[in-house]
């Protein structure tokens, strides 16, 4: 399943802040304006369209606007009408304030009116690729800048997911004009989703800046759209031995390098040798099986053009969080480049080949061994020795040493420029960071936790301190957490004996404070 | 290197008893292989006999054949038992004795793999048509007595688990033994799985007159991967050749078990571009594989300027921002509705800058912080008399327009009657523009579009009915689609998904999130209605 252009939401220009006192009408009215009337008209028809399809809708959420469009949905802005009413303890979840994600927690004014953003999934997608989004969803609750599930319903086969709204601009509104510390809270929040993530067993398979939602002015971003989103499996069988390195484990997210020789491993490297031997050789003298009856290849290359890693490319069978890794990898090229799209592949035949013209062969020869492939080209723009990331940045931006003016409107609200000392050394920090996170070997590329304890993302706090464990995780209190086997939960109460079902998004301890429920008492 | 061997040796079959010996360094025919080898190795020993007396020398000689003849005495021998046994393996199909293998799963599975490699079968269950079990029962401790075998457990296996003491463990190395099946330990398997996996060592000195056998050589090849180990000049009927001087990428399975990944081969065409990627690096242009051409140098300009606008938007934001907060300051404790009506005045003055910035940059339009600047000033220096006046579809009215745009807009406008088709849309108004900037992101901006939604049927996938579409609409409501809509069999795993996301009323969350005693059983979450409709009164 390809997308090529995901849901892109619209930037929204409206800040809905209590202090503007507006009337949620009002302001839909004004948004609404923005628009000319075709597709006001449009929207319209479709915002009474899924009003009448999925008629518990209309209770509880006014829709008011049409947030963006994309292959397997659309995504609406609407007014949760009786916020209050509801718990909304399990989605908000119990980030501190110190968090970066306490947006997340922040309870709402009561004052105001609270925005929520309906996910219609068009009803092609079958019942099971819904039910895997949103169990997705529901395990990601509690997750770090990875947007929240409120809840879902369906009526017939329309299926809409709730969530809050949150405010963003277009990237392309922003990338060129952030400067690092933009850079930093951007790709510091993407960190923590992919880490938040990944430690639940989950790959996004999907990031992009159109699924990322940032606002320059706060500085926060959320990470949405996990209709691609799929879980990390241990691959058995014949595909398990086809690669040279391990699949993830807690110790290693990105897998390990296989180091025992077998005789798998010998022949591979003489192949290896040969396959080189042959490239230099003429071309009428390379070829492949006519009617090839070996089966094919198979591994899941869900995602999107340009930002596919060398892995999925390369059909590995056993992926995992390290391709969402390498995607932001990708993003933080269009920041220091200041070039967005670079890749313009149409397929992977030449997303493979635009990596290889900047990497080089033998990178890429590097990195197709480590998944059971050869590569083999013979095309004069690919060098045998590529140049490295950093490198091919300095080449498409001359101004990359120069530090950008600040936006005092955007977080983190500097008036002046950082000095050029400063910006070299954060300059020489993102660089070094960008050769981690865009390393071709995927056992070999940075972990989201690594990256945030890299020297361009590290905090004085440790990102340790704010994470949000697993129910049954390493979490202070886990000893009194207990799950069966059909994932229902429990928490026991350390000195009576008596216990709490929990649902989805309670119980979740972060960093080293026991969970909101066993506060006070561990 | 390859090519000239060719020229020199005619037989095939030869250069392939050459190609077998990858490892070395030499990589000529038997012949010449052994005259130069026996020539280099002349050389050093008369080096070696001009210090040593004759007799130890003609000794050393004799001893050197005898080790020679030695190895190459292996070497037939070790293609001979490969040959036979790869011939052969194809006929064998193998059982494991799952409850007795010390070997680790890892390892057994490379074993069943290298033994569907050399084309053996694997049996998931015991027959008398298998050829061998492979089973590490121990046969020497193996009771005879066959009263006595469910009693006894091996001496060998440390602790047997008791879900393990089952009856028929010991009966499939006896059964194989009756039925006259051989059995194979775990590590004989893999010692001659390794063997015929491995590559043969060729001999230092290969026997001169030796004359390789054309069908071993071929069964080697066979085992060791017939795209890996063969005669690379050598076409083969069945593949496909890329074009001679092409351009090529190919992606293999380096096993060799899959089936080719990607084989794709450029071709060129005089005067134009390449076909494959090409990385250009060019800092001016767009993308780093574009080189930077005329078209190119239209689109920096432009992206320049926007940049510029871009810019200065910001910081007339930051600017109208803080009049903004001056107003209010003002405004504060006395006149709340004009400080309100300031604010979106602001922000509808600046939201009207941006629709009129995107259509300035769409237009190319030379002059865009001048007009920024025009526009600024007016809203900051008559804020309160314009806080009458928003009209923000229109194109007249606000003197915010009444500048270098006017004409930018008609012209707009003009493009837009020539080009737009569909006679039921109405004009354009400027400000729809940043919206198609944002749903047609790779295409340059100059365009107004309809939102594409609208455009026509819209084919696809569904998932559901498992068949390709013409038209979204149509098809949901076409009759398969609704009978499967209306089937709730088909959406129950979903169902009770969707019933652990249910919002809870705070009530409710109240009560089922209590401390309980075990045994108390939980609340049902029916005893509250969720559904009191007519509840609006906040609104």
């Amino acid at each position: 399943m390809e997308v090529d252009e995901g849901a892109r939401l619209f930037t929204d220009h409206i800040d809905v802040d209590a202090e503007d006192d507006l009337e949620y009408d009002e302001s839909e009215e004004v948004h609404m304006k923005n628009k000319d009337p075709a597709e006001r008209l449009e929207i319209e028809a479709e915002i009474e369209d899924l009003n009448r399809k999925v008629s518990q809708l209309r209770n509880d959420y006014k829709l008011v606007d049409r947030l963006g469009t994309g292959t397997f949905s659309s995504v609406y802005k609407a007014v949760d009408l009786r916020h209050h009413k509801w718990d909304n303890t399990t989605w908000r979840g119990h980030h501190p304030p110190e968090s970066s994600a306490h947006y997340q927690s922040a309870p709402h004014p009561r004052n105001s009116t609270f925005y929520v953003a309906i996910k219609r999934i068009y009803v092609t997608s079958s019942p099971e690729r819904i039910r895997n989004e949103i169990a997705i969803m529901k395990d990601c609750l509690g997750c770090r800048h990875v947007s929240q599930l409120i809840t879902a319903f369906r009526h017939k086969d329309q299926v809409v997911a709730i969530m809050p709204y949150q405010r963003n601009e277009d990237f392309r509104d922003f990338y060129t004009l952030l400067p690092m510390d933009g850079i930093k809270a951007y790709l510091r929040c993407m960190f923590r989703g992919l880490r938040d993530i990944h430690a639940r067993g989950i790959i996004h398979r999907d990031v992009k800046p159109a699924n990322f939602l940032y606002d320059p002015l706060s500085g926060v971003g959320t990470l949405c759209d996990f209709g691609l989103a799929s879980r990390i499996e241990t691959v058995t069988g014949s595909s398990a031995n086809c690669c040279f390195h391990t699949s993830a484990t807690a110790r290693h997210p990105h897998g390990e390098m296989k180091t025992t020789k077998t005789s798998r491993s010998e022949m591979a490297k003489k192949t290896q040798k040969e396959a080189r031997a042959r490239t230099k050789g003429p071309s009428h003298l390379v070829g492949y099986p006519s009617n090839d009856t070996r089966p094919t290849a198979k591994a899941n290359r869900a995602g999107t053009r340009g930002f596919r890693a060398p892995e999925v490319l390369l059909k590995c069978p056993d992926q995992n969080g390290a391709v969402d890794v390498w995607s932001v990898g990708v993003i933080m090229l269009f920041f220091l480049t200041r070039k967005f799209p670079l890749f313009q592949s149409s397929d992977d035949t030449e997303a493979l080949m635009e990596i290889a013209t900047i990497l080089g062969q033998k990178k890429m020869e590097e990195a197709a061994t480590l998944h059971g492939k050869l590569f083999c080209t013979n095309a004069p723009s690919v060098p045998i020795q590529g140049m490295s990331w950093p490198e091919f940045c300095e080449r498409l931006n001359p101004s990359l040493e120069e530090p950008l003016t600040p936006n005092p409107a955007w977080y983190p609200h500097a008036e002046i420029p950082p000095s050029k000392e400063e910006h070299l050394r954060d300059l020489r920090d993102a660089l070094d960071l960008l050769e981690h996170i865009l390393e071709p070997k995927s056992v070999l590329r940075y972990t989201p936790k690594q990256a945030l304890y890299h020297r361009f993302l590290r905090e004085d706090i440790g990102d340790d301190e704010f994470r949000p464990h697993l129910f049954k995780g390493k979490g202070v209190c886990a000893a009194f957490h207990d799950e069966d086997d059909h994932g229902n939960c429990a928490v026991f109460h350390p000195s009576t004996d008596q216990l709490r079902l929990t649902k989805a998004g309670q119980g979740i301890a972060i960093g080293n404070e026991p969970c909101e429920i066993h506060q006070g008492l561990v | 290197m390859s090519t000239t061997r060719v020229a020199l040796n005619p037989r095939p079959a030869v250069t392939r008893s050459s190609r077998l010996a990858v490892g070395t360094k030499r990589a000529h025919s038997p012949d010449r292989h052994a005259e130069q080898d026996s020539s280099a190795k002349r050389r050093a020993l008369e080096s070696k006999i001009s210090a040593t007396p004759r007799a130890a020398a003609s000794d050393i000689k004799s001893k050197h054949a005898e080790r020679e003849r030695r190895d190459m005495e292996r070497y037939k021998k070790d293609i001979e038992w490969k040959s036979k046994y790869t011939k052969a393996f194809p006929a064998f199909s193998f059982h494991f004795d799952a409850d007795n293998l010390s070997m680790s799963k890892e390892a057994i599975n490379n074993a069943k793999a290298d033994i569907l490699a050399l084309k053996g079968k694997i049996e998931d269950f015991f027959s008398k048509d298998i050829t061998y079990l492979i089973s590490d029962y121990n046969a020497q401790d193996a009771p005879r007595n066959k009263e006595n075998r469910t009693q006894r457990r091996l001496p060998g296996s440390a602790c047997p688990s008791p879900t393990k003491t089952r009856v028929p463990e010991a009966t499939l190395y006896t059964k194989a033994v009756n039925l006259e099946i051989g059995v194979w330990s775990t590590s004989k398997l893999k010692v001659i799985l390794d063997r015929l996996l491995s590559d043969t060592a060729e001999p230092k000195l290969p026997i001169p007159e030796r004359k390789p056998n054309l069908k071993d050589l071929l069964a080697t090849e066979k085992i060791t991967g017939s795209t890996t180990e063969r005669d690379p000049t050598q076409r083969r009927h069945d593949w496909t050749y890329f074009e001679p001087d092409s351009y090529y990428v190919l992606v293999e399975d380096i096993h060799g078990k899959q089936a080719t990944i990607i084989a794709h081969q450029y071709t060129p065409k005089k005067g134009e571009k390449e076909p494959w990627p090409v990385l250009y690096c060019d800092p001016r242009s767009s993308n780093p594989f574009r080189p930077f051409d005329e078209k190119e140098k239209k689109r920096m300009e432009r992206v320049q300027q926007e940049e510029k606008s871009k810019k200065d938007k910001a910081r007339e934001k930051v600017e109208l921002q803080r009049i903004k907060n001056v107003e209010r300051r003002v405004s504060h404790g006395h006149d709340l509705r004009r400080a309100a009506s300031v604010g979106n005045l602001q922000r509808r003055l600046t939201e009207e800058e941006e629709e009129e910035l995107e259509v300035v940059e769409d237009l190319g339009s030379a002059n865009a912080s001048g007009f920024l600047a025009s526009g600024y000033v007016a809203a900051s220096g008559n804020s309160v008399s314009i806080a009458s006046t928003h009209p923000t579809t229109s194109t007249s009215g606000s003197f915010v327009r009444q500048s270098s745009m006017n004409s930018a807009l008609r012209k707009q406008q003009q493009h837009e009657v020539l080009t737009s088709r569909k006679a039921m849309a109405p004009p354009p108004v400027p400000h729809d523009l940043r919206r198609t900037r944002s749903t047609n992101t790779l295409r340059p901006r100059v365009t107004t579009k309809l939102p594409k939604r609208d455009e026509g049927a819209k084919p696809g996938y569904c998932e559901c009915c498992r068949e390709k579409f013409s038209d979204y609409k149509t098809h949901i409501k076409g009759d398969r689609h609704r009978r499967f809509a209306e089937n709730e069999k088909n959406f129950r795993e979903l169902d009770s998904l969707l019933g652990e996301v249910k919002r809870r009323p705070v009530e409710e969350a109240w009560i089922e999130d209590q401390w309980r005693s075990p045994d108390e059983p939980t609340p049902e979450p029916e005893i509250i209605d969720i559904q009191d409709d007519d509840e609006e009164e906040e609104y």
